[in-house]
């Protein structure tokens, strides 16, 4: 689903130049939920923005779903982003404009009209993170879980294979944060999305499968977490 | 070129931020100058084209202010320094009801005890007859150059002067020797000795010139197009017989100026004698119509600059949210913020305030002579004034620059700073939506002024001048700004129904965030909306008008061919001899049904100026209809056939309360005579007011055989062209003779009154331009507002395309908005303007007319060049580089 080729990304030119990723290189399989850490500085978000089509490596390759982003222009990473990439922020960043069903109905609206099915979807989303009675609110009524879920209804939305959640407990409590990530491990389960989560919190990130550690621009750590191993016989017993 | 620009606003940058760091260095010993220095500098010179920009707004505002006062300024500047300087150091001035009078009453005055001196004036402009500058006037004076007594009055300075008081005999003998200003011979390319033409009654003349007059007032009134003869010579040369225009009297130090004119006025009996300040109010009193229409430009120049500065510093503030919340977060408190940013936005405002007034000055040399014409034609004649620079008004408006600036800066930064140093962290870039509930401040002022409206604008005028009524109009302008973020509101619910049919998530988007900052939105829609209601008013009164006045002239004053000595302005025109009338009958023209004499003069009624216009009344009578609002033409034309009536101008009914019926005491060459008044009709000859009568009773009173336009009515079958080829061939250039057939007559004053509502269009495109610069501004900012909300729609799947149209529909909307609004407000104004303010004005009662075609026009314009305004920023927020704006790198 995801793989990462000798990935570099440097910014500046010459005494000013950064090195954001040195030959980063990864495979994430379909339907895996990875965690990726490391202190600031660390390369994670320019790795997001990678994984997010956002940007392109100054070298190696960056395949999602199959495609070489590096390739595309700026309006089919667009779409590319819109069709198989849910994104989820620390800070929700959420429309003030729309209310909560319109928000999740966001990528529909930037794809095409929305249909009946659509807001049918939209709504059993919105359901599915447990505002069912928060449809029509707008986004400055609601508190920050409630901003997150509906962060994530939006994510899921078009149904995109990779779900990429940037330190989305970030702005919560400890007991919503826990919460949140419960539910978007839950719902990308039931969706069969594979995700992606960058996050400082070591709690957070063992609710994924794998962890990923970065330092300085370069992979140091590649594991696999207790969970993985606590569901593998799980998994296992029940096949 | 990009290089280049970028060169320049840095260069540009630099000088103001050296500005800004001297300021700094002298606020050192305060930690406001510490924070100026080190917050502020840096960030200026790392930004030169912002900098730049933020500056150029305020230059913008004040240039266009200055510009429009100045221009105001010169032209009454200028009208009355050519009163001041030709009449020179007069105590009194003797001048008759109408035209001019024998020069007896100079004798008179001179022995009247407590005289000093007295001189004899004549004063007519006359056309150079040259042909390089064929339609050039020069007024030409005719002074007593053989007594002392005139040195008295005017100085009479220049090198080449002298050679008149060497041989003072030759010069007087002659009628062809003129003096004239070196800085017209110079522009003639003339010395000593050389000769000028000059179109005298007679025919092209030419003149010796016998003296260069340099560095005296006279020789600078008139901007320097003056020319003097002795009295006598120019009596000869011009056919004025024994007569003269005025005397200027100086009287004794200890004698009593009031005591001396009642004299004067008892013994000179049908003459006026009045002291130089009646002059220059009655001067004032012409200008006034002038006067208040560029007043009402510089009123509305203000008005959109002061929404151009605030919007330029509010942008300034908006792009440093997150270098505020730093601030904050650092223990900077909320007042040091405020008045860090404040300070800023002042000193930016007096480097902008004073580089705008310099350039108003320029800008308003370059409108001065597009007005100059105008003045020339409706008023009076006042070439190439000069920009007058008065200091005072440079520095109110450089105050003005300065406080607008301060005042824009200190509402943006108290907006600014409300919003916590977390929130300013967090979310630098995104902006709550702001919600307005309850009744306002704003809802209650904008009501109130409204409601006053009506109460307002029938009270009475003070000191002549409808104040109340401009009051009013001022209260609907006010009003409906306050109530803009309302109907920005009401829009915005109408806009949920409607555009969620049309133009996808971008309109919705696009329509919720018009509410987002509703102040911000509600100043540029506000802005849109002066300029196209102004711009709607002023059509619908300039396209009235037009109506009126072109109806007016076909109906009141038809002719096949009309003869002239100028084409347009003929309360303006030299008069022409009567013997032009006996040689074009002499012509022998077959066919020629009438010829019909015109003569439109300035009269005193009282120590009032107004107008009278005598024609032949019966047969003007059976070519035309005049629009009676008293009396029936019939009646009219009866009475006045016998001389002992005349009709009144519907504004002379309003200026003097005189009605059908009532006795008209007017002061004829024999003394006050009473004519009874026969009619009021509707007449756009003066907005001074007219007495209308017939020509026998005016040559009889008043004894002027002159004419300003004869007009020909000629069988129908007879080629009007033809007609006028004939006249202008054997006329033409003996009596400097305009011909033209009545067809061209009536296209040429169209244009000429075009010409005379240009300076309104000038003004209300300024204000339009502006207003447009104001939504660039207000959508830069909130694209500089909502950096990381586009970011985000970006990461989620936006293209730069929808972006864009998002960016534009957003645009548009305010278009629309301000547009619709501005139709509304101009329609009530444009009524406001023509019921209450031009009737109480100049007397004119002018049925309304709205002009649809040009109001629809403006309308799609300002929708159109909204959209267009929003390509800028929309093109910067599609250009957003995503992982930047949501903070991926």
């Amino acid at each position: 689903m995801i793989e990462l080729r000798a990935v570099t990304k440097t910014y500046g030119h010459d005494a000013n130049k950064v090195h954001a990723l040195r030959d980063v290189s990864f495979k994430i399989g379909g339907g895996e939920y990875v965690s990726i850490m490391g202190p600031s500085g660390s390369g994670k978000s320019t790795l997001l923005a990678m994984l997010s089509a956002l940007d392109t490596p100054s070298s190696g390759q960056v395949l999602l779903d199959g495609a070489d982003i590096g390739k595309l222009d700026d309006d089919a990473l667009t779409l590319f982003r819109r069709r198989k990439i849910g994104l989820i922020f620390q800070f929700f960043n959420l429309m003030p404009a729309l209310d909560a069903l319109d928000n999740v109905l966001l990528p529909v609206m930037l794809e095409r009209k929305v249909s009946a099915q659509d807001k049918a979807r939209g709504k059993m989303l919105l359901e599915e993170v447990g505002l069912a009675d928060r449809v029509s609110h707008r986004i400055h009524q609601l508190s920050g879980g409630q901003m997150q879920r509906v962060a994530i209804a939006r994510a899921l939305m078009l149904a995109p294979p990779i779900v990429l959640a940037d330190e989305p407990t970030g702005s919560l409590d400890s007991t919503t944060g826990s919460a949140v990530l419960g539910l978007l491990r839950s719902l990308c389960d039931k969706h069969g999305a594979t995700v992606v989560m960058v996050t400082h919190d070591a709690h957070a990130a063992e609710t994924g499968d794998r962890i990923i550690s970065l330092k300085d621009g370069a992979l140091v750590d590649d594991s696999r977490t207790r969970r993985h191993s606590e569901r593998a016989p799980a998994k296992g017993a029940a096949e | 070129m990009k290089a280049l620009a970028l060169k320049l606003a840095h260069a540009y940058a630099m000088m103001m931020i050296s500005f800004v760091w001297l300021a700094s260095l002298f606020l050192m010993p305060f930690q406001i100058g510490r924070l100026l220095r080190k917050v502020s500098l840096p960030r200026l010179s790392d930004h030169p084209w912002r900098t730049t920009i933020t500056v150029i707004g305020v230059i913008t505002g004040v240039s266009a202010v200055v510009a429009v006062l100045l221009v105001n300024r010169s032209i009454i500047h200028s009208a009355q320094a050519t009163a001041d300087d030709v009449a020179g150091r007069a105590d009194l001035q003797i001048v008759a009801s109408a035209g001019a009078f024998d020069e007896g009453a100079v004798e008179l005055a001179r022995n009247e005890p407590g005289v000093l001196a007295a001189t004899p004036i004549l004063q007519q402009t006359v056309r150079l007859r040259e042909p390089s500058i064929d339609t050039q006037r020069v007024l030409l004076l005719g002074l007593d150059l053989a007594s002392n007594d005139d040195t008295y009055f005017r100085t009479h300075v220049g090198k080449e002067y002298d050679t008149i008081n060497a041989d003072p005999i030759t010069f007087l003998d002659s009628a062809s020797n003129i003096v004239v200003t070196r800085k017209l011979a110079e522009s003639l390319g003339r010395k000593l000795h050389d000769k000028i033409s000059l179109q005298t009654p007679s025919g092209p003349r030419e003149f010796e010139i016998w003296g260069l007059l340099e560095d005296s007032a006279l020789a600078n009134a008139f901007g320097g197009g003056i020319a003097v003869m002795h009295h006598q010579s120019m009596q000869a040369a011009f056919g004025r017989g024994l007569e003269i225009d005025r005397v200027d009297v100086a009287l004794a130090e200890s004698a009593d100026a009031d005591a001396v004119a009642a004299k004067l006025r008892s013994k000179l009996g049908n003459l006026h004698v009045e002291v130089p300040e009646q002059k220059r109010g009655r001067l004032a009193r012409m200008l006034i119509g002038l006067e208040t229409a560029l007043t009402s430009g510089a009123a509305i120049a203000v008005l959109i600059a002061v929404f151009l500065i605030y919007n330029t510093m509010l942008i300034s503030i908006v792009q440093r949210k997150a270098e505020l919340g730093i601030l904050r977060s650092l223990g900077t408190t909320k007042r040091q913020v405020v008045a860090l940013l404040t300070l800023e936005g002042g000193l930016l405002g007096v480097v902008g305030s004073f580089i705008g007034a310099g350039i108003g000055v320029l800008t308003a040399m370059i409108m001065l002579t597009l007005v100059t014409h105008t003045v020339g034609q409706v008023y009076m004649n006042v070439p190439s004034p000069e920009v007058h620079v008065d200091p005072l008004l440079l520095g109110a408006c450089f105050l003005f620059g300065c406080v607008t600036s301060v005042l824009g800066s200190l509402i943006a930064a108290l907006g600014t700073t409300r919003i916590s140093p977390l929130e300013s962290l967090r979310s630098a870039n995104v902006m709550e939506t702001e919600q307005r509930t309850g009744v306002t401040a704003y809802d209650l002022a904008g009501v109130l002024m409204l409601a006053l409206i009506p109460f307002v604008i029938d009270l009475p005028p003070v000191w002549g001048l409808p104040l109340a009524a401009i009051g009013a109009c001022t209260f609907l302008l006010l009003g409906t700004s306050a109530l803009v973020p309302r109907v920005i509101q009401g829009a915005n619910l109408l806009g949920r129904l409607v555009l969620k049919h049309f133009f996808g998530v971008e309109a919705r988007m696009a329509n919720e965030n018009m509410t987002r900052d509703l102040m911000r939105t509600s100043v540029t829609t506000g802005a849109l909306m002066l300029g196209v209601g102004m711009a709607c008013a002023f059509s619908m009164f300039i396209n009235s008008f037009v109506n009126s006045a072109m109806s007016w002239i076909e109906n009141a004053l038809p002719g096949d061919v009309i003869v002239a000595s100028a084409l347009s302005g003929i309360a303006n025109m030299a008069p022409l001899s009567p013997e032009v009338g006996a040689e074009i009958a002499k012509l022998g023209i077959e066919g020629v049904e009438d010829v019909q004499t015109i003569r439109v003069a300035d009269f005193m009624y009282g120590s009032t100026d107004v107008k009278v216009s005598a024609v032949e009344v019966v047969p003007w009578g059976r070519h035309s209809r005049a629009k009676m609002l008293e009396g029936t033409q019939e009646e009219a034309i009866a009475a006045m056939a016998t001389g002992k009536a005349v009709s009144i101008s519907e504004n002379f009914l309003h200026r003097f309360d005189k009605h059908v019926g009532d006795p008209l005491t007017l002061t004829t060459k024999d003394g006050p005579k009473e004519f009874q008044i026969a009619g009021v009709y509707v007449d756009y000859t003066s907005d001074l007011g007219v007495i209308w009568m017939d020509r026998s009773t005016w040559v009889d009173n008043w004894d002027d055989q002159t004419v300003n336009q004869y007009k020909l009515h000629l069988d129908p079958r007879l080629d009007a062209g033809k007609v006028r080829d004939t006249i202008a061939n054997a006329l033409g250039d003996k009596y400097d003779l305009v011909v033209v057939t009545g067809r061209e007559y009536v296209a040429n004053m169209r244009k000429e009154i075009d010409r005379v509502f240009a300076i309104m269009r000038a003004l209300q495109a300024v204000a339009l331009l502006i207003a447009v610069l104001g939504v660039v501004n207000a959508l830069s900012a909130n694209v500089l507002d909502r950096t990381r909300e586009i970011g985000v729609l970006r990461a989620v799947g936006m293209l730069r395309k929808q972006v864009r149209k998002l960016i534009v529909i957003e645009a548009s909307l305010m278009g629309i908005v301000g547009a619709l609004l501005g139709v509304a407000q101009g329609l009530v104004l444009g009524r406001m303007m023509l019921t209450h303010v031009t009737t109480r004005l100049v007397g004119w009662t002018i049925p309304l007319l709205p002009d649809w075609g040009t109001t629809a026009q403006m309308m799609l314009s300002v929708m159109v060049a909204s959209a267009l305004a929003g390509f800028y920023p929309a093109r910067s927020a599609a250009q957003l580089k995503v992982p930047d704006a949501i903070g991926y790198r």
